[in-house]
């Protein structure tokens, strides 16, 4: 998720122009939440269930991921979406959104879709939750403590909230990992932030 | 159903059955269509009277200036939704459409549309019952695209839109809409995948299909097809379900209630013989109109309630009155 110097450049230049302003404007805003240190694209990993045939990893679609929890962030979010675009769990957890996959299954016997279908999709929910980690090397790994769906953009987004039991550092990378179930098999996404490059004004922005 | 909102006719003081009824321009007549259905047997009231029904605007009783009885003619869309389960319910219904449509009047009009991610007109308004019979044995045998989203509100959408513009003026507006009610989450994400025909940034939501649907006064009458729902018809549905709050997938049976129509399973009997039903239903409809309040803006929603009389020949409480919510000012 390196992003390129140019970019970095050109972002802070803008960043440095709102500073003045006192305001984001909203193609700073748009490169903040699309293509900046803080939002990433990666590159998934799908293993689809063939049976009879041995499971085998296969490329999967790309996945945006965000760090949704600085200030920077924050603003931007607000400035393209508007208010409802964050929540005071913004400032109470580390938060990372994801767009690009659906999580699936949650059926139990006995269960309805039609009857069930908040059961089920808590159930969704809470088998994301166990399988997602938010890592800094030499630090414990985190567990988000919810998961919830969310749609901004018109894209079908998770938000993981992860409690703020870490420090983050500037010269330590966090590794963001979910592994699910998706229609037809599962899903393995990995993404590492890199906090030296989230910097606004010349400071770690970072939360 | 309802209106077809604040039709700039008056009506002509005799509207006889045939010829269709004429209109003479004049100011805002609101008309409002009601089904007085009974709450246990789901049957229609018997015929009414004007003083056995009563009308409300935004909590207003209003004065009733117009009431008739299938009297005016209707402009009918039959839209079929071409997945799996509602082409299985196509075939009976084009072997037994010759008879089904034999049940509307003579000048009442017809067209065919039939959808996936979005919709295409199979045949346009017509008075001749043959060619709506070779219009359903189109859509029966049109082109289905395998992997391909159904887009709900894009569907009503398009449809309320053709009504609107082809559909005669002064006709009454229906969408019978045959479907298995099982849509897509009308996502970018989805159309991207599978909703390809539908161009980024155009998809409709639920609020613009109803708000058309509103402004064109056309009631939704779903003819509903059990759909045999296979595991990963089950998964994705409860994955869609995390969604829907956001980006609605629109649901049959809420456009009926919306629009005040009815909904109506296709069990036991067959489709084309629900289809006849259906279409005589419509006949059951009643007309009211009002004169509308000055001084409303043009674009406010105006909230519309049918009810039965106290003090008329049915007993309130046992009936239900189905009647669009509301209409917007023009």
């Amino acid at each position: 998720m390196r992003t390129p110097l140019a970019v970095s450049a050109v972002l802070f230049a803008s960043l440095s122009l709102a500073q003045s302003a006192g305001e984001i404007t909203i193609d700073e805003a748009e490169l903040i939440i699309f293509k900046s240190a803080w939002t990433q694209k990666v590159h998934s990993q799908v293993m689809q269930n063939r049976p009879g045939q041995s499971p085998d990893w296969m490329p999967g679609p790309d996945i945006m991921l965000r760090w949704e929890s600085s200030p920077v962030v924050r603003k931007a979010l607000v400035k393209v979406y508007g208010p409802d675009a964050v929540s005071s769990e913004h400032d109470r957890y580390y938060v990372v959104s994801t767009a690009g996959f659906v999580p699936t299954g949650g059926m139990r016997r006995g269960w309805r879709v039609e009857r069930d279908v908040e059961a089920i999709g808590a159930t969704i929910l809470e088998a994301t939750r166990t399988s997602t980690t938010l890592t800094v090397k030499g630090q414990k790994k985190l567990q988000p403590v919810k998961v919830e769906p969310a749609m901004r953009s018109g894209e079908r987004e998770l938000l993981f909230y992860f409690p703020k039991d870490i420090e983050i550092a500037a010269n330590k990378d966090l590794q963001f990992q979910t592994f699910t179930a998706i229609w037809g098999g599962v899903i393995e996404v990995k993404g590492t932030f890199k906090p030296r490059e989230m910097t606004f004004r010349g400071k770690l922005d970072i939360e | 159903m309802a209106a077809w909102i604040l039709i700039p006719f008056l009506l002509a003081a005799a509207l006889a059955q045939d010829p269709p009824p004429v209109f003479r321009a004049a100011a805002n007549l609101v008309l409002v269509d009601a089904q007085v259905i009974h709450n246990r047997t789901k049957t229609s009231a018997p015929p009414l009277q004007q003083r056995d029904l009563q009308v409300y605007e935004d909590g207003v009783l209003q004065e009733i200036k117009y009431f008739s009885r299938d009297e005016l003619p209707v402009s009918v869309i039959l839209l079929f939704d071409l997945t799996g389960t509602s082409q299985r319910v196509l075939w009976p219904l084009a072997a037994g459409a010759k008879d089904a449509v034999t049940h509307f009047k003579p000048q009442d009009e017809v067209a065919v549309m039939v959808y996936q991610d979005t919709a295409r007109l199979i045949g346009d308004f017509t008075t001749d019952r043959r060619q709506t019979v070779r219009d359903i044995d189109r859509a029966k045998r049109a082109d289905w695209e395998p992997n391909t989203a159904a887009f709900f509100n894009e569907a009503v959408y398009q449809a309320a839109m053709y009504l609107r513009g082809n559909g005669r003026p002064e006709n009454r507006r229906v969408i019978i809409w045959l479907t298995d009610n099982l849509a897509n989450v009308p996502d970018e994400m989805t159309r991207a995948a599978i909703g390809r025909n539908v161009p980024k940034g155009s998809l409709h939501n639920e609020q613009e299909a109803l708000r058309a649907l509103h402004e064109a006064g056309i009631m939704v009458a779903p003819l509903l097809a059990q759909a045999p729902l296979e595991l990963r018809d089950r998964q994705r549905m409860a994955a869609d379900g995390l969604w829907s709050k956001f980006a609605p997938p629109g649901d049959a049976r809420k456009y009926a209630e919306w629009t005040g129509g009815q909904a109506t399973e296709l069990r036991g009997k067959g489709v084309d013989q629900r289809l006849a039903d259906l279409i005589d239903e419509l006949r059951s409809t009643y007309t009211l109109g009002f004169q509308a309040f000055e001084g409303k803006p043009a674009g406010t929603f105006c909230k519309l309630r049918v009810a039965v009389a106290p003090n008329g020949r049915l007993r309130p409480q046992e009936w239900n009155v189905l009647a669009r919510e509301g209409y917007y000012r023009k």
